[in-house]
């Protein structure tokens, strides 16, 4: 394969976005005509992997908030959750990779990248959820721990505390070229979760 | 904008010895242009399928011409303004199965699988962690 080196950036006008195709009408649609409204709205942001040398779009995926009530908890139950009656989450809603870019992997790194964002994020969410467009897709996520929720099996989650061990666990395996910045706030935060939990 | 208003075609009111315009406040509460007003003054120009149209098509079904009032106004946006802020952050209801369920992943979270965290790793190597 020729080396090629990749890039995550957040959707801006430097972007060209009428080159994109994935393959699926809806999603190429929506990335050149709705992606930029919707992150001037705040409904949604739009994250892009971009190639460096020809700095084409490579794939994109968005982020928005969700919301899940869980109202219907019996008390016992809902007193041991950290935060009630609404959790917080943070949704993937649509993710594509260009077919130029296609079966190089980019697809598993957009969710980690998501991971890396919403763990960073001011504002704490407790899950990532994902909207699978079919079984493959479904299939796709749930390679990675995603679950789909037992009344919507098209709706995914990954709890984010199982995405930070995740994420500690290969800060601890992996090289150490960013050791100096692994007790920064993410792995010092679930430290605290676990030592909280037990 | 109040400047370039031309009030001369529109139907002047007379109440308490003083004229004024009735011209009607557009649906961000200020007085529209004249080219999207009839002849009486009362705006024309409406953002298609919003609820004030719906409400202006209600009103014409049931013999009212004309529905423009400032309440039907502040009720529209208002009900534009409630759709927008339940889309923002969308909200999942699930059935108590499912909240159980999503209840007892916070609880106990599950361990990653080999797959996340081979993506972990690669993405690391790709990107690091800044």
């Amino acid at each position: 394969m020729t080396p090629v080196s990749f890039r995550f950036e957040a959707l801006a006008d430097g972007h060209d976005r009428a080159a994109f195709c994935c393959g699926d009408d809806a999603l190429d649609r929506y990335f050149q005509t709705q992606a930029t409204q919707d992150i001037r709205r705040r409904i949604a942001n739009c994250f892009v992997i971009v190639e460096t040398t020809a700095s084409q779009v490579a794939a994109y995926y968005t982020l928005s908030a969700a919301s899940i009530p869980l109202v219907d908890l019996p008390p016992d139950e809902a007193k041991r959750l950290p935060r009630y009656p609404t959790l917080p989450a943070v949704r993937i809603g649509r993710l594509a990779v260009d077919q130029r870019f296609q079966r190089r992997g980019l697809g598993e790194l957009m969710p980690m990248n998501a991971v890396h964002r919403t763990i960073q994020d001011a504002a704490a969410a407790f899950a990532l959820l994902v909207d699978a467009k079919n079984d493959q897709a479904t299939a796709f996520y749930r390679r990675y721990g995603f679950r789909p929720v037992v009344d919507k099996p098209r709706t995914l989650f990954l709890p984010l505390v199982t995405a930070q061990k995740m994420h500690v666990t290969a800060a601890a395996a992996g090289p150490a070229t960013s050791s100096a910045a692994d007790p920064s706030l993410p792995a010092s935060r679930y430290q605290t979760e676990t030592s909280r939990r037990t | 904008m109040v400047a370039a208003i031309s009030w001369g075609r529109c139907e002047w009111r007379r109440k308490g010895g003083f004229a004024f315009p009735s011209v009607r406040f557009d649906g961000y509460g200020n007085v529209p242009y004249r080219k999207n007003c009839n002849e009486a003054g009362t705006p024309t120009h409406r953002p298609a399928g919003s609820a004030f149209t719906a409400r202006r098509d209600g009103a014409s079904k049931t013999g009212r011409r004309d529905p423009g009032t400032l309440t039907d106004f502040v009720v529209a946006a208002a009900d534009e303004a409630a759709c927008r802020a339940i889309q923002e952050t969308e909200i999942i209801r699930l059935s108590i199965e499912g909240q159980r369920q999503i209840a007892a992943a916070i609880l106990n979270p599950p361990a990653p699988s080999p797959a996340l965290k081979k993506a972990a790793k690669r993405y690391r190597e790709l990107f690091g962690m800044e």
